[in-house]
């Protein structure tokens, strides 16, 4: 529910309390100040039927007045009491059964107690009830009308900045170096949130490019270390009469600090893409490309009995040549690592579409966390699990789309573009 | 042959040193930017291996300095920045080549071989042994009993066997060599084994002596005479 309508709502609710509350009050007082008169207007009329008797010694004949019924009752020695009450009587006029306040009175004439009735009928009050709440409920239905269209308008007049930045927002991606732009606006709360949200922003952009600084200049400086644990090795290996263990031990050595090296070099390609250093794209053929980073792989394939159906077409891309010959290594590094021997690969290159898909283990791929850094399916997995995370990047960069599919015991990952 | 080695780290310079000096360089380090500068001034050396970022200073510098004076020192850059911009900067300042550390100290002496051989007798000549002679202008290896027919793979390895002749080189190294590092082969360098007996075979039916030798679980040395080397220009 709308923050508006919320309000509007509760508005109204208390509104329409408030008018009945109101009315009822209006309506009892009116009522209050009515039957008074009205007992006034009868004791007036009592007044001047003992004021007639006085005088003419009689009982007025029919209507003292109009609107009155006044009647005449011989009680003998019982005097009645004066009293008001309200009744139901048949009205002649309206035809119809209609309330009435009838006062009640004794009078001494003529040797005996009569008891004199003076009935005045109640219409006014009727009218003036259904008047109040006609007024009333008319009234509620014109402000919950105006209300709802109210807002409406204002939803979308006073709330449109808000809409605006909350897209602004929305859009905002950490690694972009556009700066955001909200829309100006003259309410003070905006104005305060946009205020808000960029310093947020560019706090957590400037957070973010010190991690990536970090990342960076942390793979910078391994990379010495390694050169100097690798070329240690490449002593150690020149030694006369090494014997086997220690050969074995170094040959382990020289595997670790190979894994250590790509991770590096992985975690610094990840930052150099995410930094934007590779905004050099071309248009490139991507068949050659294609069939040039087929050829030195076809050895390692033909010596795990890997074969590889080709399907190579004619297509063009636009993209970062550094990045595309990283991109390919990944994805043919990735069908030849995670197969099974004697296994299948084939690489399918149509017109804005290249397919590469591999045999290998049974299970599909969780594809959510397929593209992750560090995503890996086996315990002792020989790889870093930075090689698909690189893939993706490559991708969103390039505006590359990518895709993993599992079929026919086939892992395929589909890049379109 | 003199070689200027800077590089501010000690650990990695001794390395390098140690490595290069079995195939009798003799080799300088130097550990700052200042100190290279003076000796670049004072000395002239068959190549320089110069390192980017030194304390005091940026090495592209020194490379200016050398372009400056007109001297016609060999530069192989090793740097820990892999970027195509670097490696082109590096390479428009006049430098002969680009290594990306990490790197295998085989590729090291091979990739120096390969400017020493460009830049002193541009690539006129021919590595000459006992048993055979390596035309580098023709590409083409010749035995005792005429051409041996190698594939280029093949080709290339004995040449990269050459510049690190004695020394244990690892499959890993040779694999990086001939193929490219970017590849991950999953440790699994068993296809390089058909290059290597291939090579062997073609060698021995040449009448030459079995030079390849496997040391178990590491790699292969290629074991010559020192006296038995030389370098001929054509």
């Amino acid at each position: 529910m709308k923050l508006l309508t919320k309000y509007s709502l509760a508005n109204i609710l208390v509104m329409v309390a408030i008018f009945i509350a109101s009315s009822l009050v209006l309506f009892k007082f009116t009522q209050i100040i009515l039957i008074r008169e009205m007992k006034a207007d009868l004791a007036g009329i009592e007044t001047k039927v003992i004021d007639y008797v006085n005088l003419h010694n009689s009982f007025p004949a029919g209507y003292l007045t109009d609107e009155a019924f006044i009647s005449f009752e011989k009680t003998g020695i019982n005097k009645t009491e004066r009293k008001t009450v309200l009744i139901q009587m048949f009205s002649k006029r309206e035809n119809k059964m209609h309330n009435f306040m009838k006062l009640d009175f004794p009078l001494w004439f003529g040797g005996s107690w009569n008891k004199i009735s003076i009935a005045k009928p109640l219409e006014g009050m009727h009218h003036l009830s259904r008047a109040l709440i006609t007024i009333s409920i008319s009234t509620i239905f014109i402000i919950i009308l105006i209300s709802l269209l109210l807002n409406g308008l204002l939803l979308r007049r006073l709330w449109k900045p808000f809409y605006e930045s909350m897209d602004v927002m929305r859009n905002f991606k950490l690694g972009e170096n556009e700066s955001l732009v909200f829309p100006s606006t003259s309410t003070e709360e905006f104005v305060f949130m946009n205020d808000s949200l960029t310093l947020a922003t560019a706090k957590a952009k400037h957070d973010y490019i010190l991690l990536k600084e970090f990342t960076e200049n942390a793979s910078h400086e391994m990379q010495t270390p390694l050169s100097i644990i690798r070329s240690k090795l490449d002593m150690i290996i020149q030694e006369k009469e090494l014997s086997l263990k220690q050969s074995e031990l170094a040959r382990e050595a020289y595997s670790s600090i190979k894994k250590l090296t790509n991770l590096n070099y992985s975690l610094l390609l990840l930052a150099k893409i995410e930094n934007q250093q590779f905004d050099n794209k071309h248009e490139i053929s991507l068949k050659e490309k294609v069939e040039e980073k087929i050829d030195p792989v076809r050895e390692f394939w033909l010596s795990n009995q890997i074969t590889v159906e080709q399907l190579v077409n004619e297509s063009s891309i636009k993209i970062s040549p550094e990045l595309l010959d990283i991109l390919l290594n990944n994805l043919f590094s990735n069908a030849s690592n995670h197969n099974t021997p004697s296994g299948k690969i084939s690489i399918e290159l149509k017109q804005n579409k290249f397919t590469i898909s591999n045999s290998g283990s049974p299970i599909p791929l969780d594809e959510k966390k397929l593209f992750t850094r560090f995503y890996k399916t086996g315990v002792n997995s020989n790889h870093n699990g930075l090689g698909l995370a690189i893939i993706r990047q490559i991708s969103r960069v390039s505006a590359v789309h990518t895709m993993y599919k599992y079929a026919n015991q086939r892992h395929s990952f589909i890049l379109t573009w | 042959m003199r070689l200027l080695l800077i590089e501010d780290e000690t650990e990695l310079s001794r390395s390098i040193c140690q490595y290069l000096e079995r195939d009798n360089f003799i080799c300088d380090a130097s550990y700052s930017y200042r100190d290279a500068m003076e000796r670049i001034e004072d000395y002239n050396y068959e190549c320089i291996l110069l390192d980017i970022t030194l304390p005091g200073g940026n090495g592209l510098n020194i490379l200016r300095r050398l372009k400056e004076q007109g001297k016609s020192d060999a530069v192989l850059i090793i740097s820990a920045r892999d970027s195509l911009n670097d490696k082109l900067n590096g390479l428009n300042l006049g430098a002969d080549d680009y290594l990306t550390k990490p790197f295998h100290l085989p590729e090291l002496s091979a990739r120096i071989a390969a400017i020493l051989r460009r830049k002193l007798f541009e690539g006129q000549i021919r590595i000459v042994t006992d048993d055979f002679t390596l035309d580098l202008h023709e590409k083409m290896v010749r035995g005792k009993k005429g051409y041996i027919d190698l594939t280029r793979k093949e080709y290339d390895l004995l040449l990269y066997f050459t510049a690190n002749k004695n020394k244990v080189v690892t499959k890993e190294a040779i694999v990086e060599h001939l193929w490219g590092d970017h590849i991950d082969m999953n440790d699994n360098y068993d296809f390089i084994y058909t290059h290597i007996k291939n090579l062997r075979k073609k060698l021995v039916q040449s009448s030459c002596r079995d030079y390849i030798k496997a040391v178990y679980g590491m790699g292969y040395k290629f074991n010559l005479e020192p006296e038995e080397n030389t370098i001929e220009k054509e």
